[in-house]
């Protein structure tokens, strides 16, 4: 369980980082938003087994701590945990139902992503606000589960398989629970999505700025291999 | 001022009425105890309060205004409302940002909302804290953090939901001093009737949605009769005596 802590807590100093950046923090939130969109929708969009382009979407990481002025020897120690936490997520993909339906232009859509643009209509907005956050509960959540379960368990070492089932319903179960409550958290202390995002700040030139080199970098890590490139130079 | 005229609340998922004919009336700056056993219907009358449950028979007005839809920001604006579980109500990677998440969403100026942000954190006593992870603070510390997140938007009325159920005797007792020191009108549900004691003048005890008595503190909570009736015992600090 002490990956799992490690992974909470880069994903705290991630957001930490983001949230303390002089020049992020000008940036219009509706931009923020719609590049950390375009990030998960890439990142979703991968082929489970192809590990390479997942650690390759880690460099919209770096240069998120670019901006924020870390350190570039604090940002490698750290990112082998962040590597680790997305090749996790890579893993968790098969969620996503991966049938393609059809094609817009060269763009294969499938079931998966289908069902994921009808959350992105229902309350994206919302989600992706909590989505550190959401994570990190559900980590809690595992670690509790998992305490409770070693407790009445004690010589088992895995997961009896019987157990499995109502230990992974239980855990969406208390998940969904606590992040409706967040939510209500939320709502109570004046939060609309709806309005959130738009009345905030007027966009500028700059947040232009910063959407149009967000997009072409997430559109090129995604689709030119880079590792393999640069593989390439030493053979 | 608080006024809920004869309200019947079922939840969607449940087939019988979870709160039936409340009626009560709560006035400026009065401290009222909300007490009675586990499922009895407390979180559920603070919830209706807030509007996060909508669909209820009946009237609940917050000042004047109906609890209803098109009216709900403005009387979430006066009430701060805090969760059982602090783990639950904060969500944002710091405690100054926790804090400081109600007014900016509120609009103040960067200043305004900075000065509000440190003067919720010091009512609490825990201004020290304010750079602190969420994730690294005690239970006592979640719960202060908590209530500053409210503090921050000057609600008329703060309601707490069984606030002392994680806090050790000496987080308890810090606890209480802090709530007798906010002048606002405050609502709190607890089965810790030694809480009720110290904090409320006035105590509204329920029992399977209903509202079985209502009155001054010391009456309701020296009856044992009453209180043992209703699943509750008398308050340790009572038996002492
Ligand atoms: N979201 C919900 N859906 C259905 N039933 C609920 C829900 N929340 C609470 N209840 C039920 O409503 C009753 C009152 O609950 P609650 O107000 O939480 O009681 P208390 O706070 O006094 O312990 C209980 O029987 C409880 O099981
Ligand atoms: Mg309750």
């Amino acid at each position: 369980m002490s990956k799992i802590s490690n992974a909470i807590k880069e994903v705290h100093f991630i957001d930490n980082k983001a949230n303390n950046n002089k020049f992020l923090n000008k940036i219009h939130p509706l931009v923020k938003l719609i590049i950390t969109i375009i990030y998960i929708v890439l990142l979703t969009s991968i082929n489970k087994y192809d590990l390479i382009t997942t650690l390759t979407m880690s460099i919209y990481l770096w240069f998120i701590s670019l901006l924020g002025e870390i350190s570039i020897r604090r940002v490698i120690e750290r990112l082998k945990i962040v590597f680790l936490l997305l090749i996790i997520l890579g893993i968790a993909n098969p969620i996503l139902d991966r049938n393609v339906i059809f094609y817009i232009g060269i763009i294969p859509v499938t079931t998966g992503i289908i069902s994921m643009l009808t959350l992105i209509l229902k309350g994206f907005f919302t989600v992706i606000m909590l989505i550190y956050r959401y994570i990190i509960v559900f980590f809690k959540e595992v670690e509790r589960i998992w305490t409770a379960y070693q407790m009445r368990a004690p010589k088992q070492n895995g997961v009896n398989f019987k157990a499995w089932g109502s230990m992974i319903g239980s855990l969406m179960i208390r998940s969904i629970d606590k992040a409706q409550m967040v939510y209500e958290s939320m709502e109570l202390r004046g939060f609309n999505p709806e309005t959130f995002f738009v009345k905030t700040q007027k966009i500028t030139k700059r947040d232009a700025l910063y959407l149009i080199i967000g997009m072409v970098l997430l559109v090129t890590i995604r689709w030119i291999p880079i590792f393999e490139l640069v593989g390439n130079l030493f053979v | 001022m608080i006024e809920v005229k004869n309200v019947n609340f079922k939840y969607s998922s449940s087939n019988k009425d979870t709160l039936s004919n409340i009626d009560l009336k709560i006035n400026k700056d009065e401290s009222v105890g909300i007490i009675g056993a586990n499922g009895a219907g407390k979180s559920t009358i603070l919830k209706l309060l807030v509007g996060l449950e909508l669909q209820f028979q009946g009237e609940i007005l917050i000042n004047d205004l109906k609890v209803e839809k098109k009216n709900l920001s403005e009387i979430r604006r006066k009430i701060g409302y805090v969760f059982q579980d602090s783990e639950a109500q904060l969500f944002m990677p710091t405690i100054y940002e926790d804090v400081a998440f109600a007014p900016k969403n509120y609009g103040y100026s960067e200043e305004k909302v900075h000065e509000r942000t440190i003067k919720a954190l010091e009512s609490v006593g825990i201004a020290e804290l304010k750079d602190r992870q969420i994730y690294r603070l005690s239970g006592g510390q979640k719960k202060l953090a908590s209530i500053a997140t409210v503090l921050s938007m000057n609600p008329e009325i703060l309601i707490f939901d069984e606030p002392t159920v994680t806090l050790d005797p000496k987080n308890r007792r810090r606890f209480i001093e802090i709530l007798n020191s906010l002048k606002t009108t405050k609502i709190v549900t607890s089965h810790d009737l030694d809480l009720i004691y110290d904090t409320c003048d006035r105590t509204i005890l329920v029992a399977e949605g209903k509202i079985v008595k209502d009155g001054r503190t010391e009456e309701i909570l020296e009856d044992k009769e009453l209180l043992e009736n209703n699943g509750l015992e008398l308050p340790l600090s009572l038996i002492k005596r």
